[in-house]
């Protein structure tokens, strides 16, 4: 949606401030909701700050200039944001829709940051994010010896793992796993390519939309009905990113490995009694909710109450997935400890949307918030279903020397070999 | 300002103030005792706020001090004293409306608790108060000297239990403070159904808390809504003593916390006594607790028994857990006595024992109470004076979110003058805060914020720009 | 507007180079309009933003602002457009870095707090140990120290923790000189605002706040209350209807009586006891807001007639009781007296769903869905206060008000009226009539027109003190026994040269037409000259907004793309997805 479309809804914030905080607070230490502003300070790092810049650039009160990209970029677009403002202001505002569509705006402007440049380029270019000229995306694979059904039940993506030789270990056990199981599925392997999920994020719409569009006809291809994947931004990007702007997936529905791992419960490893505390991605958790398009009018019920023309439901982040992880943790004889920001409103750890990217010390700041909330719980361990927040949580707490550990769920649940 | 040669032009213009044909009445009083006829301040006994107004205008334009009493007394004066006209308003004694639904009254500044008691009764409805005030004290001077009432959890703010109010300041403006700013007169807004209970505004406005504390230096209130006490449909009144100040402290706090009790403070052992021999016991003194809490519990709205009855156990239960216990007298002393007395005012002053009385009084903090006790009785033995016979009062505050600390000297010996002097310097500077610093203590308030004190000075200017309002006091 | 170097440099050494932001994008966030004020959404922007981390660095700002000829505006958490200046050259202290409870202390029942620790984070961390605080309407995300000082200070919970206007202890204030000064206690006690001797914090607050036009308090001693509910409030329900369990000393109540002044009755004897822990008539159509996930559920069971029956106009005369007790037996008390008094003035009490009674008790305790209570729509709401005994007039005149204007097609109230309502300090009566209006610009006229009429009539009809009186209103309704007079001399001994932004205080100097208001004010809120009142508004609102082509050069470089829309943009229907 572009920014003349957020037109109204831009206009309609408040600036109550609210789309920075939990609206329900446990403890004052971890009240934020939103990383970015809790980096940036000024209230243009919040949700409602970017609507106000977004409309404020629509109708040319402001220009580009380098403390605006920063607000717009040192953000992970994780959407706390939009679930806060839900909670008072119903679908009024949008904020997140507002971040999407002012993106949009600076790549359209030729102001996207040259270090989000380089990522979108790569991608034009190789295919991959990183830019890696051996962009195999089916070596991880091509050393199983299975053959797929025929007709498979799912295709399996994995997303930028399959360029992750750390990674792959994890990858083939997940495969041994579901094949233990009688998964029907197959591999996209070499045929994957990158889902447009980051390009989505940092505003270069085109380049999703070709990447996606790749993404549908080699799911058609596959002849697969449901979309299997272990990886939260793939995940988010199907579900989220994809009806957004327009794109139908072949498919009846796009699965998580946690959501299928929950059901099938295959043997997992044993941690009875460690105090682990899950983190919920945002990418898995409130941006994994399915996006419902909906198109038409906002009508006035009752004179003055704003309705949508259609019945589609506005979205809180109650469709994302939560309790799976949780389950499979808990089969592992693992305590969970809650951390305060959990669930919908979970704390982003800062890396994804292209804020870590562009702004390494806000994405630092995010994680070590983060850790710092995970240490209050008496935690030994932070799981997490993402490798790749995982990653950069592990990384900021090995760097701050913050005693504790960083697990990836798969791994954690994974069953010790021999 | 006036001087006494000055005396006699004023003294021609004072006697054509006059209202609506009806003269204020006005007497010269003498300066000192058995001076000369010619030096002499003047009294008068306005009846109405148009006559306040019309008296402060006269001084304004005349230069002439101003002092303000709400009865008879008159301060003592020197002959070098600038000429002053005593306002006496002892004749305004009206209550203009009572309203036993909000519990609310609109009252005039002459009327002394007893009075009001007194008027009160019908709708039953008494007047909040401080510990066995005087009774001729005015109930409005007592509220804007802030002095601390017993009940407790009904002090939700110091304002209380003030409503609107209406001033005339030393500017000759009359002003009308919170609910009572709205246009229209006060007639009006009752048989609205208006019943004055917002103290501040109008808009960005406080004035009658400004006036709190300001110990006559910038108005004179004509009349005042207060809030009233609901006379008890059941009531109950015991000590828990203790040994120590400590846990008595504690067990207030949790009191207050839990806003049990309408009434509570604590007394040491001589203050008990001077409790004792205002509601007429001789009791030795020796024979009294260290300390004693006395509670009160009340209920005047509705299930008064039932609220009584979980009151009374929940406040035992808390007894019991903290080690102490209940007694419903002490010494043949009892609580419901003190609290009796209450409702019948002598016209003494309680804790004058021993003719005169030192009294240092300041706010602090519960839970630092002891320390300051500790201090005192440590000046007590180094200026020659029994640690027992100090009197020690604690009047928890603001539904006990501070006290009242008040240390009574006996007797007016110039060593009870030499210790009250340093204890309230001691106290000061260890954090007792003198917010009613009369006399030497103004001083020794600023000097511990200095940076308020030109903002005091505003006040002052703003208010009474000519300074005629009890020149002299706090420093202003 | 571009800040002068030497200004921006005396900013930047006062609090570093990287807390001051002058980039445009940033100031416009600053310069927001939204929607309160008529007029467009951006006006004036500020001169800079300045992030203070200390007292110290408040006091060198408003120093380098005088210094430089910059008026200077404080700003916590910015609910609403209070944060709006209504002129150019103006420094806003954005004072998000000052964040921190620094004390809370259960014996004495009170906290320290800097200007940015926020209502929501204050109460968890308060119920820890037993304690609460007052939350005001705009929800746990407003600032109560800011509420406390500069601003009404009033919300749901008054029956048990009063108004914050009340809830001050010791103060910390930064002149409009840049002196730090404390009224009330001082060094690390923080216990009492009054004295020495003379109450001077009443000079700078009174019923409204100053909004920033006398200086800046940077750390007050603040009341808490106690609590004696969950040290955790749990979540029940289903994201974002968050309830909390409701637990065995808690009882909540829904009674609804025939008439209003069975209400009236009901609280006076609720307030006597002292035993609420709140006490709140929500109008029912808002409660069905809280009840429903969206504003469509809301019409879709409001018209199959699906609502609870809370949520209904039946239940129009209608209370929510909170009550919470430190013992058994106090809880027992409570419930038999709420009983008995519901019982003996004609009440009856309503049966709830569980998880909606968890609902409306977490909205109870923290005010969370007071702000979801007006989602999605324009608001107005104009409050008085003063005796329970007023309930019904108010009643009876908010109806008789909205009855044109519900006529009009563009105002929305559930039946009659749609006062909030509750007890303060278990005694007054506070109501706030909150109507909504359709997000368009002759809603928001509309809204304005009520605002101004509700003020106007309410006062000729002695209904109590008003409040939102605030920046220009202050000549035209606080007139009597000069309020705006005394306000002005207050204005000018504090701060002569003007230094701090009055925009939401009183203007320097009344201007001619405020002189002539007391005159036309009978004619100006008549009836039969509403329609030209409206028009005014709505003229007043784009004259008001004009930008001037000297700030517009500075604020960046993109063309417009489409002409600006005024405030609420489209009128009826606007484009979503």
């Amino acid at each position: 949606m572009s920014l003349e479309d957020r037109d109204r809804s831009m206009s309609d914030c408040t600036r109550c401030s609210n789309c920075r905080w939990l609206p329900s607070i446990d403890t004052e230490e971890f009240a934020h909701v939103c990383p970015s502003i809790r980096y940036g300070k000024v209230f243009s790092y919040s949700g409602g700050g970017k609507a106000i810049m977004g409309y404020a650039l629509l109708h040319g009160k402001i220009g580009y200039d380098e403390g605006m990209l920063d607000a717009i970029y040192a953000c992970s677009a994780c959407g706390g944001c939009q679930v806060v403002c839900g909670t008072f202001h119903d679908d009024m505002v949008e904020p997140l829709e507002a971040i999407y569509a002012l993106r949009e705006r600076v790549v359209q402007d030729g102001q996207l940051p040259a270090s989000l440049k380089a990522l979108t380029d790569n991608l034009r270019s190789t295919g991959n994010v990183a830019g890696s000229t051996d962009g195999n995306r089916g070596a991880w694979c091509a050393s199983l010896s299975r053959t797929a059904p025929e007709r498979p039940d799912m295709v399996l993506l994995v997303g930028d793992a399959a360029l992750d030789r750390e990674q792959w270990p994890q990858l083939q056990r997940l495969v041994a796993t579901l094949d233990a199981s009688g998964a029907s599925f197959t591999i996209a392997g070499a045929a994957e390519v990158d889902c447009g999920g980051l390009a989505f994020e940092v505003g270069d719409q085109a380049l999703a939309r070709t990447l996606a569009e790749k993404v549908v006809a080699l799911v058609r291809e596959s002849g697969a009905r449901s979309i299997l994947t272990q990886d939260d931004a793939l995940f988010a990007a199907l579900r989220g990113y994809y009806p957004r702007m327009g794109v139908t997936l072949p498919v009846d529905k796009v699965v998580h490995v946690t959501q299928w791992l929950a059901r099938h419960k295959p043997p997992i490893a044993a941690h009875q009694g460690e105090a682990v505390t899950y983190h919920d991605t945002c990418r898995l958790g409130r941006l994994g909710e399915p996006y419902v398009p909906w198109s038409g009018w906002h009508d006035a019920a009752f004179a003055a109450i704003r309705v949508r023309q259609s019945n589609v439901p506005v979205l809180y982040g109650n469709g994302g997935v939560y309790d799976e992880p949780r389950a499979l943790i808990a089969a592992t004889g693992a305590e969970i400890r809650e951390m305060p920001r959990i669930r919908e409103t979970s704390f982003c750890c800062g890396l994804g949307g292209g804020g870590g990217t562009f702004n390494p010390e806000f994405a630092t700041m995010a994680a070590r918030d983060r850790l710092t909330e995970a240490l209050s719980t008496g935690a030994k361990t932070l799981v997490t279903s993402s490798a790749e927040c995982a990653c950069h949580l592990r990384a900021v707490a090995q760097r701050e020397r913050l005693p504790i550990a960083v697990s990836n769920l798969i791994d954690y649940i994974a069953p010790v070999e021999g | 300002m006036l001087r006494n040669a000055e005396s006699r032009a004023g003294d021609a213009s004072l006697q054509n103030v006059a209202l609506r044909g009806s003269p204020i009445e006005v007497r010269r009083i003498p300066r000192v005792a058995g001076s000369a006829a010619s030096e002499h301040d003047w009294t008068a006994q306005p009846r109405t706020a148009d006559e306040v107004e019309a008296l402060v205008k006269w001084a304004a334009a005349q230069g002439v001090s101003l002092g303000v009493s709400s009865s008879a007394a008159h301060p003592a004066r020197r002959a070098s004293d600038p000429v002053m006209l005593q306002i006496d308003l002892g004749r305004m004694r009206r209550l203009f409306h009572v309203d036993a639904g909000d519990a609310v009254a609109i009252i005039e500044p002459g009327l002394s608790f007893a009075e009001l008691d007194r008027l009160l009764a019908p709708q039953r409805l008494r007047s909040f108060k401080p510990l066995l005030p005087r009774a001729g004290k005015s109930a409005i001077a007592s509220y804007l000297e802030r002095e601390p009432l017993l009940m407790v959890r009904e002090q939700w703010d110091v304002l209380d239990p003030f409503g609107a109010a209406e001033i005339v300041f030393g500017s000759g403006e009359r002003f009308h403070t919170g609910a009572a700013g709205n246009p229209g007169k006060m007639d009006d807004h009752w048989k609205a159904g208006m019943r004055y209970m917002t103290a501040t505004g109008p808009v960005g406005t406080d004035f009658m808390r400004v006036l709190q504390g300001s110990q006559g230096t910038l108005g004179i209130v004509t009349w005042a809504a207060i809030f009233c006490d609901r006379l008890p449909l059941a009531e109950e009144s015991f000590f828990v003593t203790a040994q120590t100040a400590e846990p008595l402290l504690d067990l207030s706090a949790e009191l207050n916390y839990r806003r049990l009790g309408h009434s509570l403070f604590l007394s040491s052992r001589a203050h008990l006594a001077m409790l004792a021999r205002a509601v007429g016991i001789a009791v030795e003194e020796a024979k009294f607790p260290a300390w004693a809490l006395l509670v009160n519990i009340a209920a005047a709205a509705d299930l008064p028994e039932d609220r009584l009855a979980y009151e009374a156990a929940d406040t035992r239960a808390l007894v019991q857990a903290a080690g102490l216990a209940i007694a419903p007298a002490v010494a043949g002393l009892s609580a419901q006595a003190i609290v009796n007395r209450q409702a019948s005012l002598a016209d003494g002053d309680y804790r004058d024992v021993a003719g005169k009385h030192r009294s240092v009084f300041f706010l602090t903090q519960g839970d630092r109470v002891p320390a300051f006790v500790k201090l005192a009785e440590g000046l007590a033995t180094k200026h020659g004076v029994a640690t027992t016979d100090i009197a020690v009062y604690v009047q928890p505050r603001l539904q006990g979110r501070n006290c009242h600390l008040e240390f009574v000297i006996p007797g007016n010996a110039p060593r009870a003058d030499a210790l009250a002097a340093e204890l309230a310097q001691a106290c000061c500077d260890k954090g007792g805060f003198f917010s009613r610093p009369y006399g030497a203590w103004t001083e020794m308030a600023y000097a511990r914020n200095p940076k308020i004190v030109p903002f005091l000075r505003h006040c002052k200017s703003m208010f009474d720009p000519k300074g005629i309002l009890q020149p002299g006091r706090l420093g202003l | 507007m571009s800040i002068e170097t030497a200004a921006l440099k005396a900013l930047q050494a006062a609090v570093g180079v990287e807390n001051v932001r002058t980039d445009p994008a940033t100031l416009s966030c600053y310069a927001w309009n939204s929607g309160m004020m008529p007029g467009p959404k951006f006006t004036f922007f500020p001169a800079a933003i300045v992030l203070p981390k200390s007292t110290e660095e408040v006091a060198a700002i408003v120093r380098a602002c005088n210094a430089n000829g910059l008026k200077f505006r404080p700003l916590s958490t910015g609910n609403g457009t209070f944060y709006l200046s209504h002129q150019p050259n103006v420094v806003v202290l954005d004072l998000v870095r000052m964040d921190r409870i620094l004390k809370i202390d259960r014996a004495n029942q009170m906290a320290v707090i800097q200007p940015y620790a926020t209502a929501g984070r204050l109460m968890a961390e308060a119920m820890k140990v037993g304690l609460t605080c007052h939350v005001i309407g705009a929800g746990p995300g407003h600032s109560p120290l800011a509420s406390a000082t500069s601003m009404l200070g009033i919300g749901i919970t008054g029956s048990s923790t009063g108004h914050n206007a009340r809830n001050i202890l010791a103060l910390e204030w930064v002149t409009v000189d840049g002196e730090i000064v404390r009224i009330g206690t001082t060094g690390e006690d923080w216990f009492s605002e009054e004295g020495p001797g003379i109450g001077f914090r009443g000079m700078i607050r009174g019923y409204f706040g100053a909004h920033g036009a006398l200086g800046i308090f940077t750390c007050i001693g603040y009341k808490l209350y106690p609590w004696a509910g969950a040290r955790k409030l749990e979540r029940t329900g289903v994201f974002p209807q968050d309830g909390m369990p409701l637990s065995e000393n808690m009882r909540f109540f829904a009674p609804v009586w025939p008439s209003s002044e069975q209400v009236r009755d009901a609280v006076m004897r609720l307030n006597h006891s002292g035993q609420m822990f709140a006490v709140l008539r929500m109008p029912p159509a808002n409660i069905g807001f809280v009840l429903t996930r969206s504003n469509n559920e809301y019409r879709d069971r409001r018209l199959n007639g699906t609502l609870p029956e809370i949520a209904r106009d039946e239940s129009r005369h209608g209370l929510q009781v909170l009550t919470i007790g430190h013992s058994p037996a106090q809880v027992a008390h409570q419930e038999k007296l709420v009983r008995l008094i519901v019982e003996e003035t004609g009440g009856r009490m309503l049966a709830l769903e569980r998880e909606h009674a968890e609902m409306l008790v977490r909205g109870l305790v923290t005010s969370q869905y007071v702000g979801r209570a007006r989602t999605n729509n324009g608001a107005t709401s104009y409050g008085i206060a003063d005796s329970w005994h007023l309930w019904p007039k108010a009643v009876e005149s908010a109806e008789q008000l909205v009855k044109e204007d519900l006529a009009s097609g563009d105002v929305f109230t559930e039946d009659a009226e749609s006062h909030w309502a509750w007890p303060t300090e278990n005694r007054q009566l506070w109501t706030e009539h909150v109507v909504a209006v359709r997000k368009s610009p002759r809603g928001g006229a509309i809204a304005l027109v009520a605002f101004l009429r509700h003020v106007y009539l309410m006062q000729k009809q002695r209904l109590g003190i008003a409040s939102f009186i605030a920046g220009p209103m202050i000549d035209m309704f606080g007139r009597t026994m000069h309020a705006g007079l005394w306000m002005r001399r207050i204005k000018r001994t504090l701060d002569p040269q003007a230094h701090a932004d009055a925009s939401m205080y009183i203007s320097p100097k009344e201007s001619a037409a405020m002189r002539v208001f007391p005159y036309v004010k009978g004619l100006l809120f008549s009836r039969a000259f509403k329609p030209v009142l409206l028009g005014m508004m709505s003229l007043m609102g784009r004259k008001a907004g004009a930008m001037k082509k000297a700030d517009k050069a500075d604020l960046g470089s993109a063309p417009p793309r489409v002409p600006e829309s005024q405030t609420g943009g489209p009128a009826v229907r606007s484009p979503s997805a």
